[in-house]
């Protein structure tokens, strides 16, 4: 059971790996943006994955409170950039 | 119940496998709405088959999975909309390039034919064709 764990880990992993190179590499504000917003997804069904391994239900709270707050960060960012405010 | 716990194996599976092709996207595509279109969709997908597995796994759960679940499909495309304005209004241009697939837009918009190879195929079958566009192409 923890193996096929540890082998959904490293697929998240890749993937954490490759959202971070987006982040670094990319120059645009916007584009770094794009890939928060991925990374943010990303962590958050982590966060599930960790819950099912743990058994223990109050870190799907801190996922949803998660998902609250990177899409307020997302769209303040997003708003900023176009000149909302 | 080894059975839900494989069931939920495959759906953490494929979620991974979406988020991984939505990662993958972000570093492959050549254009900030490119990204924002692979990044925001596949994620998503990836997101909800997670939720899915999360309810195999423990099914006493499905009240918040289906909360997060909710939320997720709710705010993801609200939030690409707004990355998207603010990509168009801070001046990012599009992804140049000719679409290959469409030889027939320069004859359409120029009025000449232009030598790719496609409309070349396309003078050659004039003969049997009906195409006004394809017989001026055969002309020149």
């Amino acid at each position: 059971m923890e193996i096929v764990f540890a082998i959904l880990f490293a697929f998240f992993a890749v993937s954490l790996s490759l959202g971070v190179f987006a982040l670094i590499r990319l120059k645009h504000p916007v584009e770094k943006m794009v890939s928060l917003d991925v990374i943010t997804t990303l962590i958050t069904a982590v966060l599930l994955v960790i819950a099912a391994l743990t058994g223990s239900s109050f870190v799907l709270d801190i996922a949803i409170i998660y998902a609250i707050l990177s899409f307020g960060a997302v769209l303040v960012v997003a708003r900023y950039r176009e000149g909302g405010f | 119940m080894i059975v839900m716990k494989i069931i939920a194996f495959v759906f953490f599976f494929i979620g991974a496998f979406f988020i991984f092709v939505g990662t993958l996207g972000i570093v492959r595509m050549p254009d900030v709405y490119n990204k924002l279109q692979a990044g925001t969709k596949a994620t998503t997908m990836g997101f909800l088959s997670v939720c899915v597995g999360l309810i195999f796994w423990e099914p006493s759960w499905i009240l918040r999975a289906l909360v997060i679940a909710g939320f997720v499909v709710l705010t993801n495309p609200i939030g690409s909309h707004a990355l998207a304005r603010a990509a168009k209004n801070s001046g990012i241009p599009f992804a140049g390039g000719k679409d290959k697939l469409q030889p027939d837009q320069d004859i359409i918009s120029k009025g000449s034919v232009v030598n790719h190879g496609l409309a070349k195929d396309s003078a050659k079958n004039a003969d049997t064709g009906t195409d006004p566009r394809a017989v001026r192409g055969g002309k020149k």
